[in-house]
């Protein structure tokens, strides 16, 4: 299985896949950065002022901009990135052939589904904490740390403005490295089961993204309220809940457990659809 | 008991209403070079998958150098080499990364043996060169490689020859029989080139839409086929006294010449009996029909 494993990662490293999902995510967070600025600028009259310094004070600083950056790459980028990484897992190995190579070789079905499987796992990860960590890199650099100040608002994290001291702040997005791959691989294991259902990986990454996108929607809108507990994608956020001055912990728990079982729901399904399917690419 | 290195009983591949594969019975011997026939769409890709384990069968029974399948699929398939349909590699990566991957697979591949396996199929040199600028015939090169490197009982090809040149198919034509009679490896192999199949195959196995229509030696099938080539001062009084007057299985083409379908240790006899009646008999050669003359019509094409 290490064996395994190891090539994979190497297969991994030697795509252009992952490469251009940093590089959309560094373009991203330049252009949060950007609008960061010009809305902090709106904000403030023109009165804030981005330090080049390890201080800045003010409620616009490099801890809040990380923060804005993660939340919204949540909603989209980083599920693209995921569903592609991991939609093209099984299904990028069907279309282009490897796949029944691979499977002429003395390696069992399952071994291979959970080494692809694993090697997902380890994108995902090895995205958001390149993605954390190049915000608060770019945050440091470009915009000045300080406190983590939180405001009722947009962000939907807390009913009353609370705070969070700096190097508390900096513990807790490295706890949202874990907790938001956790939540992603809620995603990536749907995309995963995709590459197995379907053999053509944008068909794969697509739909999973689609169906992503659409609970996303319908988890918002008034009209399906009943529905919203059952869909994945509202436990999905439980990965923001580290940023509360006071972690739920009995809540963020339960909302993770949740989606660890829906995720062994989509691998196990995946895997006796893999198991018992005939490789005709 | 023999162990057949391939054996196959009643297999059965059913997709949706389709019979891709109909109760196929096949028996590869230890040593054999052995040709899988059939027309496109008659079954041989689905039974070579069947074989590796890509297919399961509806019904039937697979055994692989004596190892079920797909009970025993891992330990079966740790010597057997394979190509199935076009070779496909990473494209990104170097033929020798493609070995490496593919090879630790099967556990572990000495460094001189990439060496010798490249030597083998002529791709020395090129080995450090991303398969992205392989051409078609190098590609095939490199999976008969990667089916090599594990140092396999039992080779499984399907189209090994296909895309390459005429000095292409040579060398590997050579390779394969070498393969076979100095390292004693037996080979599954499927091909449309007839020719190189009755040059380098001892026994094959014709399928048409998913049936067994023939098994054997290809020596076998063609004496099977053996005709003899006749003619006399009197063709058509010597094709009445042998199809009449001997009850032999006789026929003209054209006004000259007469075909007769007897074993070769019979015709001194029937040359002694056409002599016997007083008929000048200029001409007996053998008249045999190539592999793909029986091919062709074995398969109605």
């Amino acid at each position: 299985m290490l064996t395994f494993l190891r090539q994979e990662i190497f297969k991994l490293l030697r795509s252009k896949l992952l490469y251009l999902s940093f590089l959309m995510l560094v373009i991203f967070v330049l252009l949060m950065l950007w609008g960061f600025y010009t809305y902090s600028l709106h904000k403030t009259g023109g009165q804030v002022e981005f330090k080049y310094t390890y201080e800045n004070p003010s409620y616009f600083n490099g801890l809040i901009f990380t923060l804005y950056s993660a939340y919204f790459a949540f909603q989209l980028i980083i599920p693209i990135s995921v569903s592609i990484l991991a939609g093209t897992q099984i299904a990028g190995e069907a279309r282009s052939g490897t796949l029944r190579s691979l499977l002429t070789r003395p390696i069992s079905r399952s071994r291979l589904y959970f080494g692809k499987y694993l090697t997902s796992v380890l994108s995902v990860f090895s995205l958001l904490a390149f993605f954390i960590l190049f915000n608060l890199l770019v945050g440091l650099l470009l915009v000045g740390w300080g406190d983590l100040s939180l405001y009722p608002g947009p962000l939907n994290l807390v009913q009353e403005p609370g705070r969070l001291a700096q190097n508390e702040a900096l513990l807790r997005f490295c706890y949202s490295v874990f907790t938001g791959t956790w939540s992603l691989l809620t995603l990536a294991t749907l995309a995963f089961l995709m590459s197995v259902l379907f053999e053509n990986p944008i068909v794969a990454s697509f739909t999973a993204l689609t169906l992503y996108v659409m609970l996303n929607v319908i988890g918002r809108v008034d009209f399906f309220v009943d529905l919203k507990p059952y869909l994945f994608t509202t436990d999905m956020e439980f990965w923001r809940e580290v940023f509360k001055p006071e972690i739920p912990l009995n809540e963020l728990l339960y909302r993770a457990c949740r989606c660890g079982m829906y995720s062994v729901s989509f691998l196990l399904a995946g895997l006796v659809v893999f198991e018992r399917k005939d490789v005709l690419s | 008991m023999t162990q057949f290195p391939i054996e196959t009983r009643d297999l059965t591949k059913t997709f949706d209403s389709r019979t891709a594969v109909d109760r196929l019975s096949l028996q590869v011997q230890p040593g054999d070079v052995f040709g899988f026939l059939g027309q496109n769409g008659a079954g041989k890709s689905t039974t070579i998958r069947m074989l590796l384990g890509l297919v399961k069968p509806s019904s039937g029974h697979v055994s692989l150098l004596g190892h079920d399948l797909p009970r025993h699929r891992e330990q079966a398939l740790r010597k057997v080499g394979a190509i199935v349909d076009a070779p496909a590699f990473y494209d990104n990566l170097t033929g020798l990364e493609n070995l490496r991957i593919f090879s630790s697979l099967t556990g572990h591949v000495a460094p001189h043996r990439y060496r010798e396996t490249l030597r083998w199929v002529n791709l020395s040199g090129r080995e450090n060169d991303n398969v992205r600028v392989y051409s078609h015939g190098m590609r095939q090169r490199l999976g008969l490689a990667q089916a090599l490197l594990p140092e396999p009982k039992l080779l499984v090809l399907d189209e090994p020859t296909d895309g390459l040149d005429p000095q292409g198919i040579r060398e590997i034509r050579q390779l394969l029989v070498d393969l076979a009679q100095q390292h004693g490896l037996t080979i599954f192999l499927s091909s449309h080139l007839l020719h190189e199949v009755e040059r380098i195959c001892n026994r094959i196995a014709i399928i048409d839409q998913g049936r067994l229509l023939y098994q054997g030696t290809v020596q076998s099938l063609l004496e099977a086929d053996l005709q003899f080539k006749i003619r006399t001062d009197r063709t058509e009084q010597a094709f009445q006294f042998l199809s009449e007057g001997l009850k032999l299985p006789v026929f003209k083409n054209g006004n000259d010449h007469l075909y007769l379908k007897v074993p070769e240790a019979d015709i001194a006899a029937v040359n002694r009996s056409l002599v016997g009646q007083g008929f000048q008999v200029f001409e007996i050669s053998r008249h045999a029909s190539s592999l793909e003359d029986i091919y062709l019509r074995l398969t109605r094409c």
